[in-house]
C-alpha cells in the first residue's frame, strides 16, 4: 500500500482541524437559518440537537475507521464493497467533496461582497482563496494542521472578543417563551445545522495520518462538543441581542459585531469578523480541498496527489462562480436540498459501509496486518 | 535558475495586490453624512420622497477656534427627491462632488406623514443599506423632518453629535423621552404585543439670537410617537412619556412635582433617582389583569412647606405622596395608551413570554382585549435622603 502522504498529525492538531472544518462558515450562516425555523428555541437546537447529531456521525465514522486502522476510506472501500463499487464510491466522494468545497468558496466570496466590498468581482476573492488553499494542500497535511493551530487561536480570540463586548446588549427576555411550539420547530430548525455539524465526517480521510490512533475518538468527540458550545453561544448571543429580528439578517454575527459600541468609542470592530472569516475559511477550504485531491489520487491509484491539485482548483473556482445565480439561491439550497444531500454523504454512506463491513466480517481486529 | 525565475514570477504576481483594496473609498472623496431627514412632499402632482442629509464640511469641523472660519456653516444640507428612497439617495449625488457616505450617520428623523403611511419602507431602506449602522437613532418629527437638520449646532461640533449625546446622556436625566436605535426599533416593531414609543424631535422657533435678527430653529426632545404595528397612531406629551417610561421600567432620573398642602400649585419636588418595574399579566377566563410592581427611589429636591419634613414622619408623608404621584403618572399614560389602543407597555409580549398558551388564544383579538385590561399598580417608593440640607431655612 503506497502512502500518498508521509506527514503525521497529533491528536490535538486533529481535533482543532475538525473544529475548523465546521466552524468558520457555520458561525456566520447558521444563526439566521436556525432562528428563522426554530424561533426562540434556536439556541437549544444549536447547543443540544446538532451537537448530538455530530456525536452520532463521529461515532459511526470512528467505528468504521477503527475497523480498518491506519487506512483511508478509499483503501478499504474496495474491500467492503468489492472493487468496482469501491471505485464508484471514490468517484462519488470526489464529486461530493469538490462540490461542497465550491459551495464553501462561494460562501466566502458572498460574505465579503455583501458586507465589505460590494464592487469587487467575486472571482477575485474566490481565486485568491483557492490559490492560498492550493499552496497549503501541496505542502501536505502537516502544514495545514500547524497553520490551523495558529488560525484557531485567531478565530477564538475574535469570537470571544465579539461575544464579551456585546454581552451588555443582551436581553435574555428574547429567549422567552422557552420551547415555544414544542419540539417541532426545534427539529425543523435543526435540519440545516445538522448537515453542517456532520461535516466532521471528513475524519474518515484523515484518521490514517494520526500519529497515535487511540487519540482519534476522544479528539473527535472533543471537537464536536467544543463546536456545540461555540455555535450554541453564537446562536444564543445573536438571539439575545436581536431577538427574532436576527432571522432577517443575512449574516447575524456580522450585524452583531457592527452593533458593538463600548462607551461610545470602541466601535466598528467588524474587522475581527474578517480575521475569523478569511483565516478560518482558508483553512476550511484547504482541508476540504486536501481531502478531494487525496480521494482523487486514491481512486485513480496515482503515486502522488500533487498533479491533481491545480486541475481540481480550477474546477472549484469555476464551479464556485456558476453554482448559484444569487445569494438567496444559495441560502435556499442550504434550507432544502442540502439537508438530504448532506445527510446522504455524511451519514447514510458511512453507516451503510459500516453495516456491510460488519455483515461481511471485513476489517476489525482479525484483519489487522 | 528555475527557482529564481519562479520567485520573480511570484513577486510580480504580488504587485497588483499591493495597490490596495478594490472597493476602497478614499476619505477625501467622501461626503460624510451626519444625519438624515425623510419627508414626503408633493412634486409635479405626485407624492415623492424628500431626502435631506447633513454633510459635514471638512476642515470646518476641527473645533471652535476655526469653526465657521470662512463664514460657512459647519454643515452642508443637501436635499433631493425621488420616487423611492434609494432613488432619492442616488439623486443626492446630483449635487455632491463627493461620494455621499452613510457609514457615520448618527440619526434619522422621520416626518409624521411618513410615520403614518410609509414606516415599513423606511425601516427596510435603512436596514438593507449595509453602510448604515444598526446604532443610528430613530426619531420622529411632527413638522418637516428637513427642518430638523439645521445648519449649525449649539454646543457640540455637529448636530449629529448633539443628538447622540442627548440620547445617551441627557435622556436619562429628565426621563421625558427615550431614544431607540434602529435595531431596538425594529425589534419592538416586530414583537407581537409590544408597540414602541419613538422619541419626538421638535424643531421650535427660538427667540432671536441677535437683537433685530429673526427667530431661528432649535432642536428639542420630548414626548414620543406611538407606533402601532407599522403606523404612527398618536403622540404622547412630555408628561405622558414620563409615565410610560416609569411603567416600562425605563425611567431613570426625573423631577416629580407634588403638592403636600391643599393648594393648586405644587409646593414640593421629589427627585426620582432610580426606578425598576416588574410586570405580570394574569388571565382568568376572558379577564386580563396587568400587575405592575414599581420600585422607585428618590430624594427631596425642593420643599417649601411649614411642617417639619426632615423627620421620620415627614419622610413617611413624602413617600406616600411619592407613591401616589408615580401611580398617577403611570395610570395617566396607561389610559392614554388604551385610548390609542396601543400596547406601549408590552403587556401582550409579557403574556407571550410567560403564558404562551393563553397568548396564542388571544393574539388575534389582542387589540379588542386591550382596552378592557385592568391595571393594578403597586409602588414601593423610598425617599432615602434630603440632599444637602434638612429643613427649609425659611419655612413658608
Amino acid at each position: 500500500m503506497n502512502m500518498l502522504e508521509k506527514g503525521k498529525i497529533s491528536g490535538s492538531q486533529f481535533m482543532w482541524m475538525m473544529v475548523t472544518t465546521v466552524l468558520p462558515t457555520a458561525v456566520l450562516f447558521i444563526p439566521a437559518i436556525t432562528i428563522k425555523n426554530a424561533g426562540t428555541s434556536a439556541w437549544i437546537e444549536s447547543l443540544i440537537v446538532s451537537t448530538g447529531w455530530g456525536l452520532v456521525v463521529v461515532t459511526i465514522c470512528c467505528t468504521l475507521g477503527e475497523r480498518f486502522q491506519g487506512r483511508s476510506l478509499l483503501n478499504y472501500s474496495g474491500e467492503i464493497l468489492g472493487k468496482p463499487l469501491g471505485k464508484l464510491l471514490g468517484l462519488f466522494y470526489i464529486f461530493i467533496i469538490t462540490y461542497t468545497n465550491a459551495i464553501i468558496v462561494r460562501e466566502f466570496g458572498e460574505f465579503l461582497l455583501s458586507a465589505f466590498m460590494p464592487e469587487t468581482p467575486i472571482l477575485v476573492f474566490n481565486v485568491i482563496l483557492l490559490l492560498l488553499a492550493a499552496t497549503s494542500v501541496r505542502n501536505g497535511i502537516e502544514v495545514i494542521a500547524r497553520m490551523n493551530q495558529f488560525v484557531v487561536s485567531l478565530m477564538f480570540f475574535a469570537l470571544i472578543f465579539i461575544f464579551s463586548l456585546i454581552f451588555g446588549e443582551a436581553n435574555f427576555h428574547h429567549l422567552l417563551p422557552l420551547f415555544e411550539g414544542g419540539i417541532k420547530p426545534i427539529i425543523h430548525g435543526a435540519l440545516t445545522p445538522m448537515g453542517w455539524r456532520g461535516e466532521v465526517f471528513l475524519l474518515l480521510f484523515m484518521l490514517p495520518f494520526l500519529s497515535n490512533h487511540r487519540e482519534a475518538r476522544p479528539a473527535a468527540y472533543k471537537a464536536v462538543l467544543l463546536l456545540g458550545l461555540v455555535l450554541g453561544t453564537d446562536v444564543l448571543m445573536v438571539l439575545a441581542v436581536f431577538g427574532k429580528e436576527a432571522a432577517n439578517f443575512v449574516f447575524p454575527v456580522h450585524s452583531l459585531a457592527t452593533y458593538i459600541s463600548v462607551a461610545g468609542f470602541l466601535e466598528r470592530v467588524e474587522a475581527f469578523i474578517l480575521a475569523l472569516w478569511v483565516a478560518g475559511v482558508t483553512i476550511k477550504v484547504a482541508v476540504w480541498y486536501y481531502c478531494a485531491t487525496l480521494v482523487t489520487a486514491q481512486t485513480f491509484n496515482l503515486k502522488d496527489y500533487k498533479p491533481v491539485v491545480l486541475p481540481l482548483g480550477i474546477i472549484q473556482a469555476v464551479w464556485s462562480i456558476t453554482i448559484y445565480d444569487n445569494i438567496r439561491e444559495m441560502v435556499d439550497f442550504f434550507e432544502k436540498p442540502w439537508i438530504t444531500f448532506s445527510l446522504f454523504f455524511e451519514f447514510v454512506v458511512p453507516t451503510t459501509l459500516l453495516l456491510i463491513a460488519v455483515i461481511r466480517k471485513k476489517g476489525g481486529r482479525g484483519s489487522e496486518k | 535558475m528555475k527557482s529564481k525565475l519562479s520567485l520573480l514570477a511570484v513577486l510580480l504576481l504580488v504587485f497588483p495586490l499591493l495597490a490596495g483594496c478594490w472597493s476602497r473609498y478614499e476619505i477625501e472623496n467622501l461626503a460624510i453624512v451626519g444625519g438624515m431627514g425623510i419627508d414626503r412632499i408633493q412634486e409635479d402632482g405626485k407624492e415623492r420622497y424628500l431626502l435631506t442629509v447633513n454633510v459635514i464640511r471638512p476642515g470646518l469641523s476641527g473645533g471652535g477656534t476655526e469653526g465657521g472660519g470662512r463664514g460657512k456653516p459647519i454643515y452642508w444640507r443637501i436635499t433631493a427627491t425621488g420616487d423611492t428612497l434609494v432613488d432619492a439617495e442616488k439623486n443626492i449625488n446630483l449635487r455632491s462632488p463627493r461620494r455621499v457616505f452613510y457609514g457615520h450617520m448618527r440619526f434619522v428623523a422621520i416626518s409624521e406623514k411618513i410615520a403614518r403611511e410609509k414606516l415599513p419602507d423606511v425601516i427596510d431602506y435603512l436596514s438593507r443599506n449595509s453602510e448604515v449602522r444598526l446604532r443610528i437613532l430613530i426619531l420622529l418629527t411632527r413638522e418637516r423632518a428637513t427642518d430638523a437638520l439645521i445648519n449649525y449646532s449649539e454646543l457640540e461640533n455637529t448636530i449629529a453629535r448633539e443628538v447622540t449625546e442627548m440620547a445617551s446622556i441627557t435622556g436619562g436625566i429628565v426621563s421625558k423621552f427615550k431614544i431607540w436605535d434602529l435595531a431596538q426599533t425594529i425589534d419592538q416593531l416586530i414583537t407581537p404585543g409590544l408597540d414602541p414609543v419613538i422619541a419626538e424631535l421638535m424643531t421650535p422657533l427660538s427667540v432671536p439670537v441677535e437683537p433685530g435678527g429673526g427667530p431661528i430653529r432649535i432642536l428639542r426632545f420630548g414626548g414620543g410617537g406611538v407606533v402601532k404595528k407599522d403606523k404612527l397612531v398618536g403622540w404622547l406629551t412630555d408628561g405622558e412619556t414620563r409615565g410610560y417610561l416609569l411603567g416600562a421600567g425605563e425611567a431613570q432620573e426625573a423631577a416629580l412635582p407634588v403638592r403636600l398642602k391643599n393648594q393648586p400649585e405644587p409646593d414640593t419636588n421629589i427627585n426620582l433617582t432610580r426606578s425598576s418595574r416588574q410586570l405580570t399579566v394574569d388571565v382568568e377566563g376572558n379577564k386580563v389583569t396587568a400587575k405592575m410592581l414599581i420600585h422607585a427611589e428618590g430624594d427631596l429636591g425642593e420643599y417649601n412647606g411649614k411642617e417639619e419634613v426632615a423627620t421620620n414622619e415627614g419622610v413617611f408623608k413624602l413617600e406616600t405622596k411619592f407613591r401616589e404621584e408615580v401611580e398617577k403618572e403611570v395610570r395617566q399614560s396607561f389610559k392614554k395608551a388604551q385610548e390609542l389602543n396601543a400596547d406601549i407597555f408590552g403587556l401582550g409580549n409579557r403574556l407571550h413570554e410567560r403564558n404562551p398558551k393563553a397568548w396564542k388564544k388571544m393574539e388575534k383579538d389582542w387589540y379588542k382585549i386591550l382596552p378592557n385590561v385592568k391595571l393594578e399598580i403597586k409602588v414601593t417608593a423610598h425617599i432615602r435622603r434630603t440632599r444637602a440640607i434638612s429643613e427649609a431655612f425659611i419655612p413658608k
